[in-house]
């Protein structure tokens, strides 16, 4: 008699793959030539599963009828395997014959999970008694090291290695099985939730076990009844981040573009290059932004979709996706940690040069090195070149860089006075990111849980106090401490460092009115901070400092939709006093004392100008808008077509 | 009521930490969101690699088959070929005997046409003399014609009939040999 062919189906969901080792396996199996049932088998590896169970199969006869092994050919494979990957092989044969396979399939076998159980004094439900608990948990791979249970927000030692007798029953194969057992190492604290078990095993892992047991234990000596731990959580609403749709017209002709910039990703210029590369690459352009140092601080922003280098890479080689190199090379400022950089980069390849403007650079290395900038302006090369530090412009080099440009881009209209006569210039409009900067309304019931008194007001400043804005921002604490003493406290928030002692004695002062939450690692954990507040302010007056810059958090206050105060500069030409914000001549601390007052006295003005914020954002701030402006710019620049002010 | 001075350190401190926490709130969702979704990128990478190795086993399986298919093949036409170089092997005896046959006819051939050759010279050679033997044949009979004109011309003369006597009583009296 000829060898059986089968005939067969495994019908057990693909790919087989299962947890902790139990193998099941459906199927059904028959030789049409042969009127015998065939004995099933599954080998995986050395390891061989037989039939469990015969299943009757009522579809199987009718594909083919009258054969009398139809009915039954139905099969259900069950055992235990390592964890593993396995070639598996079903094999079918008839009496005594050969085994033949009929079917392979690649077979997972995940090792067991680490498990744990508590079963003293209770094995399920809730335990509310100041006992010890006790149970034992077992990971098949490594033996416990240290062990705790997690219940609320109480984490609690247990002394492991109890003997145990049932586990290693049920747990032959694992050797540790034998001394799984554990005990809380004292009576249980208050604390209120369900019981997770902890463990640190010997290969180093860290592993946790749900388990069947809930604590709520009331009180403790150290936790009296007026605390009632089993209170819902209060959140912190708004932590959402938008989907930015897509642009609407992608550039006609996608252009390869590097930014370089002065400093890492961490600073407040990369989260500008950062916005306008992200949206420029989504109108398909291919952008790079290269920084001085610290590239891994990239992290700092979310699905970056440049590429992020450092400067020494862009140096030694800089290719794009393309194969080619840079169409244009946008250095951002003039300053002496980008200004040789952009110069040979240009040297090397056929690409445009913008220059970014968005400070006062004379004003500022005056500041920098508390001289004048008429005097600075005054001394020989050598001595610029020894007192001009690498995050400064050198007031000479920095007009050879503008004077190269082929076009120069600016943050403010005011900056175009710095730029040499015929230079195309663009005014680049900064925005807030809409992924996380919108409005937002108060957060009452988390502002409840901080306990704030009758009518106590919040303002936020998120920001570092350095040289250049430490008086102003001393304006602001200022008006913090005469608006506690005349009326409704006052609270601000602040988030940033201090680079420089702007309090003086005056620092005790002001501490019980600031809370001071330090330096904010992601910029885009702000907007929930920022929505606890009433208002925002903007410190500062019309100066040689301040007539030259944009405030960058401005877009992020006014997208929040807050009333806005702040002073008669920069973008306050823009702004209409009274119905987009609070516009003061001098946002001084008297300044913002009045404007505060009055904003708390007059509920309407408040609405206006929270309206004011929103409508003024939406209308005026948008990073997707600028990047197409922006990329405008470079292919008028690209093609010479420009020359003077490119959006008076 | 304002709480007293060492517990409003404490509110401001519980404020400032309860913010802070929010923001760690906001780190673990951030790390949480993060890992789960490489998580299940993972699960469903290692699904489908093992929906592939699945693939490659079912045409490893094909593969297999076929090769056996092959293997048979192969037999069977190694038997075809053995047949196959048997009759070659008499087919070329043969050939060499027919190529050994027509050498032999060739040389036979070579040999003809040289007969061919001497007989053709032999006959253009006897047909030249045929010619010549024919012109003269043809001026033996021109002289032929001409000498019976004469004979006829002079036995019509006067002076012939008038001497016929004197060769009558020759022809009477001179016996002509034998």
């Amino acid at each position: 008699m000829s060898a059986a062919d089968f005939r067969s189906e495994i019908e057990s969901p693909l790919p087989l793959r299962f947890v902790g080792g139990a193998v099941t396996v459906d199927g059904w199996c028959l030789a049409p030539d042969r009127p015998e049932m065939p004995e099933v088998r599954l080998v995986a590896g050395e390891h061989v599963l037989r039939r469990a169970t015969s299943e009757v199969r009522a579809d199987v006869p009718r594909l083919f009828p009258g054969h009398p092994a139809a009915l039954n050919c139905g099969f259900r494979i069950s055992g235990l395997l390592p964890a593993g990957v396995f070639l598996a092989r079903f094999e079918a044969r008839i009496g005594s014959e050969a085994w033949r396979t009929f079917k392979e399939l690649s077979l997972v076998v995940e090792p067991l999970p680490f498990m744990a159980v508590i079963d003293e004094p209770v094995a399920t439900g809730t335990l509310s008694d100041r006992v010890k608990a006790g149970g034992w948990a077992l990971d098949p791979a490594s033996p416990v090291e240290k062990l705790t249970l997690r219940y609320g927000h109480r984490e609690i030692d247990c002394v492991i290695g109890r003997p145990r007798r049932d586990v290693p029953a049920a747990h032959a194969t694992v050797p540790q099985a034998a001394n799984s057992g554990f005990e809380t190492a004292d009576f249980l604290v208050a604390g209120h939730g369900p019981v997770r078990v902890r463990a640190r095993l010997a290969d180093g892992r860290n592993v946790v076990a749900p388990t069947r047991v809930s604590f709520s234990i009331a009180h403790d000596e150290f936790h009296g009844p007026e605390i009632d731990l089993t209170a819902p959580r209060v959140p912190l609403p708004g932590y959402a981040r938008r989907i930015p749709a897509a642009p609407a017209s992608p550039a006609a002709r996608p252009r390869n573009i590097i930014f370089l910039l002065p400093g890492s990703f961490a600073s407040n210029s990369a989260l500008h290059v950062a916005a306008l590369a992200n949206e420029l690459s989504r109108l398909g352009h291919a952008c790079t932004v290269a920084v001085t140092h610290d590239v891994a601080t990239i992290s700092h922003h979310e699905q970056p979709l440049f590429r992020a280098i450092s400067q020494e890479d862009a140096l030694s080689a800089l290719v794009f996706p393309d194969g080619r190199g840079p169409d244009v090379i946008h250095c951002w400022t003039t300053r002496e940690n980008v200004r040789p950089a952009a110069e040979t980069l240009r040297s090397r390849h056929a690409a445009r040069l913008v220059v970014h403007l968005e400070d006062n650079e004379q004003q500022l290395l005056a500041l920098t090195l508390h001289r004048r900038a008429e005097d600075l302006a005054g001394l020989g090369d050598e001595e610029l070149d020894r007192l001009v530090p690498a995050d400064r412009s050198h007031p000479r080099r920095s007009r050879t860089l503008l004077a190269a440009a082929d076009g120069v881009t600016v943050i403010t209209k005011r900056l175009a006075d710095f730029v040499p006569a015929g230079r195309a210039i663009h005014v680049i409009r900064p925005a807030a990111d809409e992924r996380y900067f919108f409005s937002r309304p108060l957060p009452d019931e988390f502002r409840r849980e901080l306990r704030l008194s009758p009518g106590e007001s919040i303002l936020f400043y998120h920001g570092n106090v350095h040289e250049a804005n430490a008086a102003e921002v001393r304006e602001l604490y200022l008006a913090l401490v005469a608006l506690n003493r005349q009326g409704p406290p006052v609270r601000l928030i602040r988030t940033g460092i201090d680079t420089v002692d702007f309090l003086g004695p005056m620092a005790a002062e002001v501490a019980p009115f600031v809370l001071n939450l330090g330096h904010i690692l992601h910029h885009r954990y702000l907007p929930p901070l920022m929505a606890l507040a009433d208002f925002f302010v903007q410190p500062g007056a019309p100066d040689a400092f301040n007539d030259y810059r944009f405030p960058s958090k401005l877009p992020e206050f006014f997208a929040l939709g807050r009333p806005v105060v702040l002073p008669k500069t920069n973008l306050a030409a823009s702004l209409r006093h009274g119905i987009d914000a609070y516009v003061l001549d001098q946002a001084d601390a008297a300044g913002i004392v009045r404007a505060i007052g009055a904003l708390r006295a007059d509920a309407a003005l408040r609405d206006r100008l929270a309206q004011g914020a929103r409508e003024f954002a939406a209308a005026n701030f948008s990073w997707p808008r600028s990047a197409a402006a922006l990329s405008a710019f470079y292919d008028a620049v690209l093609r010479h077509q420009v020359t003077g002010n490119a959006n008076p | 009521m304002n709480p007293a001075p060492d517990q409003a350190e404490l509110v401001h401190r519980m404020r400032q930490q309860l913010i802070l926490v929010q923001v760690r709130i906001m780190e673990l969702e951030d790390a949480r969101d993060e890992t789960a979704g490489r998580l299940a990128e993972c699960q469903q990478l290692l699904r489908a690699a093992q929906v592939v190795a699945d693939g490659k086993i079912d045409e490893a399986v094909h593969l297999g088959k076929v090769r056996a298919d092959l293997q048979s093949r192969h037999e069977e036409l190694q038997h075809v070929q053995h047949a196959t170089n048997e009759a070659l092997k008499a087919a070329r005896r043969e050939h060499e005997a027919a190529t050994r046959t027509i050498a032999d006819l060739q040389v036979e051939t070579s040999r003809l046409g040289e007969s061919c050759a001497a007989l053709e010279t032999r006959r253009r050679d006897l047909e030249d003399r045929l010619r010549e033997a024919n012109a003269s044949l043809a001026q033996h009979i021109a002289r032929i014609g001409d000498l019976d004109g004469e004979v006829r011309a002079m036995k019509q003369s006067r002076s012939w009939r008038w001497t016929s006597w004197w060769r009558s009583i020759e022809r009477a009296f001179v016996r002509k040999p034998r």
